[in-house]
């Protein structure tokens, strides 16, 4: 899978590139601002782009130049990199589509099955959520009555791994139990939200996060 | 104090009702058939002094005119005695007798405010007072020395004729000195007192000189005695005078005055020394003197009352004068609107100076907080970050040095020290947030006030209905008294949920946060509203609390935002 690479912070720039290359991706270009970057991607058509939220220039530095490849290249999957778990931020990146899209925090570089998992997912067209905005949005104070209150526990840890971006396999996995259980608690969740069904996955994250924001 | 002289003034009063109407009936006991006019004269001249004083001094308690008509009626009465049996009455009636004509004229020449305004008035009111109550009595020390006795009778009818003339002619000078409104206000007291002054020099001489004056002086004294105290009462208790001296306020007020003088023209006008003056901030509805300082009106009642100034139908100040003033309400008002422009004026400056005291507060203030937080954050890095640091730089080295030896052990503690980095990371991110919300520069203060809402404790609800960003500081300013109020809520109000709106007003940015909690929040108390305020201050804007017990609390911040 090929990578591109965008910090202003050089030194944090060459370790990723460092952890990307050891778990076999193939870094194509580095980039210190957003404009830069916008350059690459027009000759290089990375798999992935990696993108710092917080750069030059200001004041939209990354997530403008995120949201602009989303635009001007739909195939270029865009994952933004943020010091900060902001649920605002989030939300404006996802505000179209969660395609190929994925907000992550800074953090998670130092975990590199996390980092590399997160790559992956969003090369390969899914959406990627930090798992410390979904479960700010899900802890979140409600006013009056709250559907989430009939969620059982299990429904919740469900409904959180769905906000993250993940796959029904993938979150059988993850609570190690079967696939059929896994699309009971989905369906089960989605009726007592009154959701309407999605079959994709990213379209699926969409819905989940229109709730959890209201 | 007030309410201790009022109370011994009407003692003192009943007191010398009392012993003038002893006096009387034991004058018609020793007379009893052969009363004379002059007898009847006297007594009437007497009573109506006693009288007048006594009505004079309930209307002007501060005015001593009163106290001296009672005076002059009471050693007016004695000389009634004089010709008594009893040796021992007569010999303190003769001693004390004569004082009438001193205490007449020192009434006179402290008339109409009851003061004797220059020093040669107080040395003729002395000169009088030795001469009639001392130089007067010398005979009966000389004893038959009969030279002697007729010199010193003569030097004390020349004294008394000289003191005389010198009162009349002082005045004649503040008759020619005085105001036409001032004259017409005094016409009735001042030419009669002088008319009288001078038959009475004119009656003294003519016992050194020998010349006959004849019995004319004697009846312009004994008909003057009965007819001025009216005199002295009509002017005292008629407006003209207060209208004179409000006058006289007008022509003092047209000078230049330094700050002050406005308050001593206005004491000198009302005849109250101890009055103040205090003057109204609208925006902050409060009273200051004119320094600036807080000024607390008194309540009604307790010896002060207050009467407020306006101008234009705007409050402008308030005077707070001694009670009894209160029976001169147009004295008063004619006092204050001839002064409203003036106070007007002082207002400003007091206004001025109290804002400038209350920018190097907050200045002060603004600095403390600087310092507390550099403190906060410091003690934050040292506590924290650093050691955290610390101890992965030391598992660190030791997983280095176990590299080879212990490969198991050096794993353990590189685990360690990737655990150790993530809690200083989440530190560090959480302390840089405290620092300065970056959402707001980069977002504005929407998306800013929504996130606030997902780290909230209980449930908030946003409602921000701007179009475009406000400049920077003033959406900081807003994001601050949001981020404070809600923490505030959170912690105090046991509110069940909160409201933060945000709306554009003419020209301002209105920020409300409201909740449902118990309210009676104090927004003197701590130090964190305190210094929102005054962000909000530093941007021209102001910031209220209304917090009613059991009823929730709402906070509005309104900052200027064109």
């Amino acid at each position: 899978m090929r990578v591109a690479l965008a910090d202003d912070s050089v030194l944090l720039r060459e370790g990723m590139a460092r952890l990307l290359a050891e778990a076999g991706f193939e870094v194509v270009s580095q980039a210190g601002d957003g404009d830069e970057l916008l350059e690459q991607m027009e000759e290089l058509r990375p798999d992935v782009a990696i993108v710092d939220i917080r750069m030059p220039p200001e004041p939209h530095g990354g997530l403008g130049a995120a949201r602009e490849i989303r635009s001007r290249f739909p195939g270029v999957g865009v994952l933004v990199l943020s010091q900060y778990a902001r649920p605002s931020y989030a939300f404006e990146l996802l505000r179209d589509s969660a395609e190929r899209t994925g907000y992550l925090l800074k953090d998670r570089v130092s975990d590199l099955h996390e980092l590399v998992d997160a790559v992956r997912r969003v090369g390969e067209g899914g959406c990627v959520l930090d798992p410390v905005i979904v479960s700010q949005l899900v802890r979140r104070p409600r006013q009056g009555r709250d559907a989430l209150d009939d969620l059982s526990e299990r429904e919740r840890e469900v409904l959180s791994l769905m906000a993250e971006g993940r796959s029904n396999h993938a979150i059988a996995e993850r609570l190690v139990i079967t696939d059929r259980t896994v699309e009971k608690h989905v369906n089960g969740i989605f009726e007592k939200l009154n959701l309407p069904p999605s079959p994709e996955d990213h379209r699926r994250v969409l819905a989940v996060l229109a709730y959890l924001r209201m | 104090m007030v309410c201790i002289t009022r109370w011994a003034g009407l003692v003192a009063g009943l007191a010398a009702f009392a012993f003038g109407s002893a006096l009387s009936s034991v004058i018609l006991a020793e007379k009893p058939g052969s009363f004379s006019l002059p007898d009847l004269l006297r007594l009437l001249g007497a009573w109506s002094f006693i009288g007048s004083g006594l009505v004079a001094y309930r209307r002007r308690p501060t005015n001593r005119t009163g106290p001296l008509m009672v005076l002059v009626g009471l050693t007016f009465l004695l000389t009634g005695l004089a010709g008594t049996e009893q040796p021992i009455v007569r010999t303190v009636v003769a001693l004390v007798q004569p004082i009438h004509l001193a205490a007449f004229t020192h009434a006179l020449l402290a008339f109409p405010t009851g003061r004797l305004d220059s020093r040669f008035a107080r040395w003729v009111v002395v000169g009088l007072y030795l001469d009639l109550g001392i130089l007067y009595h010398l005979p009966l020390l000389l004893g038959d020395d009969r030279i002697r006795v007729s010199f010193s009778d003569a030097a004390s009818a020349a004294g008394a004729a000289i003191l005389f003339l010198a009162a009349g002619a002082l005045l004649a000078q503040r008759w020619r000195a005085g105001s036409r409104a001032w004259r017409r206000g005094v016409a009735l007291v001042l030419w009669p007192g002088a008319l009288t002054l001078a038959a009475m020099a004119v009656f003294n001489a003519s016992q050194v000189v020998p010349f006959s004056a004849g019995p004319a002086p004697t009846w312009i004294f004994r008909i003057a005695f009965v007819a001025m105290p009216f005199a002295f009462l009509a002017v005292l208790l008629r407006s003209h005078l207060a209208r004179a001296s409000v006058a006289e306020l007008v022509v003092a007020l047209d000078e230049s005055r330094p700050s002050g003088a406005l308050r001593d023209a206005l004491a000198r006008t009302l005849g109250d020394p101890s009055l103040a003056v205090a003057y109204w901030l609208p925006d902050e509805g409060r009273y200051v003197d004119i320094d600036g300082r807080t000024v607390e009106i008194p309540e009604a009642g307790g010896g002060l009352a207050v009467t407020t100034v306006e101008r234009e139908g705007r409050r402008v100040a308030a005077i707070i004068h001694d009670e009894t003033l209160s029976d001169e309400p147009e004295l008063i008002r004619a006092a204050g609107a001839a002064a409203a422009l003036a106070l007007d004026n002082e207002r400003l400056q007091a206004e001025l100076r109290a804002r400038l005291d209350e920018l190097s507060a907050s200045r002060a203030r603004i600095v403390r907080a600087a310092d507390r937080e550099r403190r906060r954050i410091e003690r934050n890095l040292h506590d924290g970050t650093q050691q955290r640091l610390t101890s992965i730089a030391m598992a660190l080295g030791l997983a280095e040095s176990q590299l080879r030896s212990d490969p198991e052990a050096a794993g353990q503690n590189l685990r360690q020290a990737k655990t150790a980095l993530a809690a200083a990371l989440a530190e560090l991110r959480e302390l840089s947030q405290g620092i300065h919300p970056g959402i707001v520069t980069e977002r504005g203060i929407g998306p800013a006030l929504e996130d606030l809402t997902y780290g909230s404790s209980l449930p908030v609800t946003v409602s921000c209905k701007l179009d475009g960003r406000p400049p920077e500081p003033i959406e900081a300013a807003a994001y601050y008294v949001v981020a404070e109020a809600l923490a505030n809520v959170a912690k105090h109000a046991h509110a069940s949920s909160a409201s933060v709106t945000l709306t554009r007003e003419s020209g301002r940015l209105v920020v409300g946060v409201r909740d449902d909690g118990i309210g009676g929040a104090d927004p003197d108390r701590g130090t964190g509203l305190r210094g929102l305020a005054d962000r909000v201050q530093a941007l021209g804007g102001s910031m209220t609390v209304e917090s009613p017990r059991g009823q929730g609390t709402i906070l509005r911040a309104v900052i200027p935002c064109a």
